[in-house]
């Protein structure tokens, strides 16, 4: 076994996931907070392997390979609105996008 | 000095660049840097599975994240910001309510982690115990292929359908119109 | 257990070898080698000879390249430095050291210099994970390799996804649109390629039934890749050209479209680490489709235990410049692919052509095909269990399948290479007459292929240099075609 204690794994995730949310809540280019919610999922892959290792949870890692599948479909999708905010209002703020249609 | 130290330093090390990094994500203004920064947050988080014995997912973490996430993000901002106007301000009027909250989170969560007293030696019921035994020893690879394919099936099939609607769905909201 | 067929004493080879090996090729520590190991100046020197290793493959591939180009083309490549030209490269790299190191105004300065080594670190990390031979030290069996990582073609796979990010922060980093638009070519170019390249990987996988380089090449004792798989060797040779952005996939490098590419704004060293990073490539790509197509390190052991560091190391490399020399050939002959036409080859047709693939080879794996069997390190041979495939079995150690199916034979880690039974030539005879007929018939098989591969590759050695005595008698009749007297003179 690692010598490092759970503890400190976990805190560190924790840690992530708040500046994660932090950049969620602060910033206005979507792309940005986009950026922000893959911290905040990496934080949350992280807590899961932790667990996987520490309490000999082997399902943690599925969990966080299935974590990083819908975090690929979510940049998939997340990204083509994006380019078509962009085609629509000329910048990317997500404050333009204040209206439900053009 | 012992393995254990070796894997403490390599601990803080990566535990410095991650912090470091994920900082970089919300405080650059440059937005490519940004992005730089936050692969090496990234490449850490890979750094510690590999310490936690998760070798396969480290390489997922790099192909999937690194290769492509982070890629297309590049794309994404080529194709929706003017490249030549550089550093502007990218928060709004929420930055000390947003840290406000944001410790307020962690502090809570910190608090959950230390009071929470977790059961050792946890064996899953769907793995024969010689197997969660083995699991030190066996191929990460093996072991994980070995969920998805045979105890996980389904959520497996169900990720992919995911993917595939995820495909579809890029394709149909990127796809520009003939009179547009 | 014990190795099999202990190693016969070779005199001078043995003794060559043991000092070799134990100054410089350790790399792969064993519970007996590590006290050796720890006696310091051992490990610098291997780490020493790794990075010359390099650099010499390096330097030799891109003199290789521009022979065997002046052998396509009918004229001399580089033969004025050194004996036939040996060194030439190593003049036009300190030619780039004392170059000006010129950054523009108005580039951004940390992404600019960092650029260059995110793009030549990685293609130096990938020789980690490639095994470039086998030798017997003491009577027992070991990889020359740096780390067999269970992960082995995985690494690879991230490697290269980091060379990409490299790309772009040249490109970005460069400030000129030239560089920004042929960085994001080669970035939709390699992510493109990457799928079918994958799904061709895939194949390899499903057969060795690991990730780990050195199981991929002790899967095809029997019979190579290419020939079961020959359409996934074809589709991971295009996406390795793609992936090298070589010929014809040189978009990226486009000169009479974008100036010279991400690194137009690049000189003197920085401007050689890319230029380095493309034929570290080259070479990386040519060792990992011999890894996984060509049966690797395998081949006719023609001497004997002793010699089989020797005979390995010589396999691998006489592969891995057969392949180099092919991506040399499609340079000379093939034109640019056109923007359009490359993402529509790639996903139109690769992709269907590789998920077909993948399929036959599913279906010739879970039918335990002969020909997708792989062998001794096969999972899928250990389930049907017959009489045949158990006497294959008991030649190798270290059984996956001992420990899913027979909990109290869990000892140690899974794969042990040390002591491991699955040695060529030694395999070959104990396990011969253990062979069902299908299996003779794919020994033999093999062996006649790979002496029809040494015979090719001595048609092209010979042919290189007739090509080089040659050419002094064909720049004669050019000039008497062209009928110049001046050019005569000149």
């Amino acid at each position: 076994m690692t010598d490092v204690p759970m503890f400190y794994y976990t805190t560190l995730a924790a840690l992530l996931f708040s500046i994660g949310a932090v950049g969620v809540i602060v910033k206005r280019n979507p792309i940005l907070i986009f950026m922000s919610i893959e911290l905040m999922l990496n934080a949350v892959n992280l807590s899961f392997i932790t667990y996987s290792r520490y309490l000999h949870f082997l399902e943690g890692q599925v969990y966080a390979f299935l974590l990083i599948t819908v975090a690929a479909a979510e940049v998939a999708v997340g990204l083509a609105i994006i380019v078509a905010l962009f085609r629509s209002k000329r910048e990317v703020d997500v404050d333009a996008a204040s209206l439900m249609k053009e | 000095m012992s393995p254990a130290d070796l894997i403490a330093i390599y601990f803080y090390f990566f535990a410095a660049l991650a912090i470091l990094g994920a900082l970089g994500v919300v405080v650059l203004r440059n937005i490519f840097h940004s992005v730089l920064s936050m692969i090496v947050c990234l490449f850490a988080v890979a750094g510690f599975f590999v310490l936690l014995n998760a070798e396969f997912l480290a390489a997922v973490q790099v192909i999937i994240y690194v290769g492509a996430i982070m890629v297309l993000i590049i794309f994404a901002i080529l194709l929706s910001t003017r490249i030549m106007r550089r550093d502007i301000v990218q928060t709004n009027a929420y930055v000390l309510p947003g840290i406000i909250v944001s410790l307020a989170f962690l502090v809570t969560t910190f608090f959950v982690i230390i009071s929470t007293r977790f059961v050792e030696d946890y064996h899953v019921p769907f793995y024969p115990a010689w197997l969660a035994e083995a699991s030190e020893k066996l191929d990460n690879t093996m072991i994980v292929g070995w969920s998805l394919m045979a105890t996980y099936s389904l959520p497996f099939e169900i990720a992919s359908i995911l993917l595939l609607m995820a495909l579809i769905g890029g394709v149909v909201l990127a796809h520009r119109k003939e009179d547009d | 257990m014990k190795a099999l067929g202990a190693a016969p004493h070779n005199g001078i080879l043995d003794w060559l070898f043991n000092w070799f090996y134990n100054l410089f090729l350790n790399w792969n520590m064993s519970e007996a080698s590590a006290a050796a190991w720890a006696s310091g100046m051992n490990q610098l020197i291997a780490f020493l000879i790794i990075v010359i290793f390099i650099v010499v493959t390096v330097l030799f591939v891109v003199l290789f390249e521009r022979r065997v180009l002046g052998f396509f083309q009918i004229r001399h490549g580089p033969n004025r430095v050194g004996p036939q030209g040996l060194f030439q490269t190593v003049a036009d790299a300190l030619k780039l050291l004392q170059k000006e190191d010129i950054m523009p105004l108005a580039a951004e300065p940390i992404t600019y210099n960092i650029a260059p080594f995110a793009v030549f670190v990685p293609s130096i990390l990938a020789f980690v994970v490639i095994p470039m031979g086998a030798a017997y030290v003491g009577g027992s069996y070991n990889v020359l390799i740096v780390r067999d990582l269970n992960i082995g073609i995985l690494y690879l796979l991230a490697v290269s996804s980091v060379a990409l990010i490299g790309f772009l922060m040249a490109g970005w980093g460069s400030n000129n649109k030239y560089a920004l638009i042929s960085a994001f070519r080669n970035a939709a170019q390699i992510i493109s390629y990457e799928v079918p390249m994958i799904l061709a990987i895939l194949g390899v996988v499903l057969v060795a039934g690991s990730t780990s380089m050195v199981d991929i090449v002790h899967s095809q004792s029997v019979v190579w890749n290419i020939v079961p798989q020959f359409v996934g060797f074809l589709i991971y040779l295009i996406c390795g050209l793609a992936e090298t952005n070589r010929c014809p996939f040189d978009l990226p490098e486009a000169e009479s479209e974008l100036v010279a590419g991400f690194h137009t704004e690049y000189s003197g060293m920085k401007f050689a680490l890319f230029f380095l990073a493309e034929y570290t490539n080259v070479f990386v790509i040519s060792a990992i489709i011999t890894t996984l197509f060509l049966g690797g390190w395998k081949g006719p052991m023609f001497l004997g235990a002793g010699g089989l560091w020797l005979t390995s190391i010589f396999w691998f490399l006489a592969k891995t410049y057969i392949m180099v020399t092919i991506f040399v050939w499609l340079r000379a002959t093939l034109p640019r692919f056109r923007v359009d036409h490359l993402m529509g080859f790639a996903w139109k047709f690769l992709v269907p052509v590789a998920v077909v693939n993948i399929l036959v080879i599913g279906l010739g794996v879970a039918f335990s095909h002969p020909l997708y069997m792989g062998s001794p390190g096969n999972i899928n041979e250990r389930l049907t269990a017959d009489a045949r495939v158990v006497a294959l079995t008991q030649l190798s150690s270290s059984s996956i399948y001992n420990i899913m199916f027979d909990s109290e034979k869990v000892e140690g880690p899974v794969r042990i290479i040390e002591g491991n039974g699955t040695v060529d030539f030694g395999w070959i005879n104990t396990a011969y007459g253990a062979m069902s007929d299908d299996m003779k018939t794919f020994f033999w098989a093999y062996n006649v292929f790979a002496f029809l591969f040494l015979i090719l590759i001595l048609f092209t050695v010979w042919k290189v240099i007739r090509g080089v005595k040659r050419a002094p008698k064909l720049e004669v009749m050019w000039s008497a075609v062209s009928g110049g007297e001046a050019d005569a003179k000149a």
